[in-house]
Formats: structure tokens, sequence, C-alpha cells
């Protein structure tokens, strides 16, 4: 008994087995080109997709880090600025306040300095007034006493005389 | 009690271990199992349309099972092979083999579809349960594995594993000893000629006896009692089914890894062929 009567028992047939072969190459054709390449296909695009996506979240990440320690950095900035700029108005202000004062005083020391002056002139200026009032009042005394026009020479003498008992 | 007992059991026919031939086609005879093949190619038919036409970045229930069972397959032939480059050049033949074994194997399970007759036998029958089925698909399987070997080794390098003649005469040049060694290999070396032979049955055989033989005892579990028990050997002939795919497409991934040549300059490479042995070990045993 050869091997193919041995197999014939069990149903072996060689045309049968080569037909089920071909219709499994066709099957195996069907799955490679039609469902094997469009899955790999697309579970492959789905992974780049979701590498991608990952990717992105990761440089938005390290993008929001680098933009919150760039705030950071210019907030800091800011607050060094902010606080010189505080600093040097102050010291503006403290130099423009003093320099005023300065000023202020300087003026009004002015100011007193040429009423001192004025009323030391207004003073001088009615003294003599009053002298040349008094002396004039003296000769017109005079002459009312004596009922005669003095000379000038003894309009003089009078007044001098008038002036040194007023003085003393 | 006897007629009791009786009447709960639904005596039918041993499936006979040839196919019946339901017609014929210019001479050739078209089995059942040739046309529950045109019905599983049908099959396929729509789930390519499916798959092509509806595949979207975010996928729906269904195409989330699909991929599933891809990447389970993937995942298989990477364990197998435990290099990339292999898995992807074998993965179309092997994820063929497997999915359409499994559907094979398990055709047979939907309801009424083997009790559908035409001049009193079954249009339909499990392709897994006709030894022809599982003798092409290891026949052909195996002349793939040597197609690939002889463009891996060349011709004359794919011959040589199995006629060591050089290996004969490079022993005796080194002496006595080293030439019987040499001459032993040689007769092993035609023995790998019957061991390629032993593989298409071996193959053959282990499916078509396990899925016979799961339909057989259905048959008889019927028999004896047609409620409840058939249900558990149902369930059990879903998981036999689905593992007998998986030895059936991991041993083919394991002969075709001994096929080819293992590369030197890659010390992981080497690792791979031993896992692969280890692999393949594992695989006999189960």
């Amino acid at each position: 008994m050869n091997i193919l009567e041995i197999l014939g028992k069990i149903g072996f047939d060689w045309p049968v087995a080569l037909a089920n072969l071909v219709n499994f190459l066709i099957i195996f054709v069907l799955l490679k080109y039609f469902v094997f390449k469009p899955l790999a296909r697309g579970i492959e695009a789905r992974r780049k997709e979701i590498d991608e996506g990952l990717d992105n979240a990761t440089s938005a990440r390290t993008a929001l880090q680098m933009a919150e320690q760039e705030k950071d950095g210019i907030v800091m900035d800011a607050k060094q600025q902010a606080n010189i700029i505080i600093a040097s108005a102050k010291q503006r202000g403290d130099e423009l306040l003093s320099g005023t004062e300065i000023t202020a005083r300087e003026r009004a020391e002015a100011l007193v300095k040429k009423a001192d002056k004025e009323i030391a002139r207004s003073k001088k200026r009615m003294e003599s007034e009053l002298r040349g009032q008094a002396v004039q009042l003296v000769v017109s005394s005079v002459e009312s006493i004596l009922n005669e026009e003095l000379t000038p020479r003894k309009s003089r003498e009078f007044a001098d005389r008038a002036l040194n008992m007023m003085r003393k | 009690m006897g007629e009791f007992f009786a009447k709960l059991g639904i005596i039918r026919d041993i499936t006979p271990l040839e196919p019946e031939t339901i017609f014929s086609i210019a001479g050739f005879p078209i089995a059942n199992t040739t046309i529950t093949i045109w019905l599983i190619t049908l099959i396929f038919i729509v789930l390519a349309l499916v798959v092509a036409g509806t595949f979207k970045l975010r996928p729906t229930k269904f195409q989330v099972f699909i991929e599933m069972i891809y990447e389970q397959v993937v995942g298989l032939v990477d364990q197998i092979t435990n290099d990339r480059y292999h898995s992807k050049k074998i993965f179309p033949i092997i994820g063929a083999i497997f999915v359409y074994l499994v559907v094979a194997n398990l055709i047979s399970i939907i309801p009424g579809l083997t009790e559908i007759t035409l001049n009193g036998a079954p249009i339909f029958r499990s392709p897994t349960a006709d030894f022809n089925t599982t003798f092409g698909l290891a026949l052909g399987a195996v002349i793939a594995i040597n197609i690939v070997s002889i463009r891996d080794w060349g011709l004359l390098g794919h011959l040589g594993k199995f006629f060591r003649f050089r290996e004969v005469y490079q022993g005796f040049r080194q002496g006595m000893a080293s030439g019987f060694t040499a001459l032993i290999d040689f007769f092993v070396g035609l023995l790998d000629i019957i061991g390629e032979i032993a593989k298409v049955v071996s193959l053959a055989l282990r499916l078509f006896g396990n899925m016979y033989a799961g339909q057989v005892l259905m048959i008889i579990i019927f028999g004896a009692l047609a409620f409840v028990i058939p249900s558990i050997w149902l369930a059990m002939n879903i998981f036999v089914g689905i593992l007998q795919a998986m030895v059936f497409s991991a041993l083919v991934a394991a002969y075709y890894m001994l096929a080819i040549k293992p590369t030197s300059d890659v010390a992981s490479r080497e690792d791979g062929g031993k896992k692969t042995e280890v692999a393949f070990d594992a695989i006999q045993e189960a």
C-alpha cells in the first residue's frame, strides 16, 4: 500500500487539495492587499498623528514654559525699571524741592534786603524831609516872633541851632 | 428510563472522512469543503470592503475589534521571529493563514449552516475537517518556505542543507574521526528531506485530526445528550479552533525562521534564532 492509498483512505484527492490551496491563495491575496495593507497604513497614520500630537503638546508645553519664564523676566525687568524710575523721580523731586526752597529762600532774602534798603532809604528821605520842615518851621517861627524876614545866613544859623537842639 | 434518555439524544450519521462531492464543473468535483471556502472568500471580500472603505482614525467598535486581532497576530509573529524585519516580511502570509484557519475552524459552529443539504449531503462543511484543505495549505506553506530558503541561501546552499558532500570531504581531510562524524551528518541531511515531507504531513494531520475529531465528538455527544453538554463542547471547540489556527501559523513562522540564513553580524539576530528554537519547541509541546 503506497502513501497515496493511505492518504486516500482519509479522503485525500490531489485535485481537491490543489483547488483548496488555490482558493486559499486567493484569500491570501485578498487579505494582504485589501485588509492588512489598509489596516497597517491606517494604524501607521494614526500612530504618526498621535506622535505628532504628543510632539506638539510637548513643544506647546515647552513654549508655554518659555513664555511664562519670559513673562516673569519681563515683569521682573518692569519692576526693576519701575523701581529705578520711582527712585530717580523721588530723587529728582527731592532735588527740585530743595532747589525750589533754596531759590525761594534766596528770593525772600533778596526781597527782605531790598525792602530793608527801601525802608532805610525812605527813612532817610523822611528824616531829611522832616528836618527840612522842622528848619522851615523854626525859621518861620523866628520870623514871626521877630517880625522881620531873616537873611539866608541867619536862617541857616537858626536852623543849625534848632537841629542841634533836636539832636540833643 | 432508557427510552427517556434515548429521546434526549439526537442520532446523526458520523461525518465521513472524505468530503462529499456536491456537483462537478467540467468533470472537476466540487466538494462541500470547497463551497465553504468560497463562502469564506465571500466573507473576506465583505471584510476587505468594510476595512478598506470605512477605516477611520477614530475607530468604531468593529474597527477596534479588527485592529485588536491584527495587533494580536502581529504580536504572535513578533514573538516567534523576535526580529521586526522578518516579522514584517512574513506577516501577510502568517496573518492570512491564521485568520483563514480561525474562520475555517469556527464556521461549522454557525447554527444551521451544516444542516443545509443537497441530495442528502451537507453543502457546507468545515474546510479544516477535510484533509485536502489542510494538506494543500501545509504543502503550500512548506513549498513557500523552501522558496524563501533558496532565495536566502541560493540553490546550491539550499541543496547543501540536505546533501552535505562538502562537509564529508572536509571532514575526511581533517581526519577519520571527523570524517565519520561528517558522514553521520550526511545521513542526517538526507533525513531532513524526509523531515520536509514530514512537516507537510504533520501540519496537515494535526489540524485535520483535531478539527475532524471535534466534529465527530460533537455528533457523539449529541447522540448521547442533545442538551446542555454540547454547549460546553461547543465552547471548547471555539477554543480549540483558535488554538489550532495559532499553532499552525506559529509553526509555519518557526519553520520560516529555521529556513532562513542566520546572520552572524547582529548579535541579537543570533539570540533571535535561539528564541525561535525555544518558541518552536514550546509550540510543538502545545
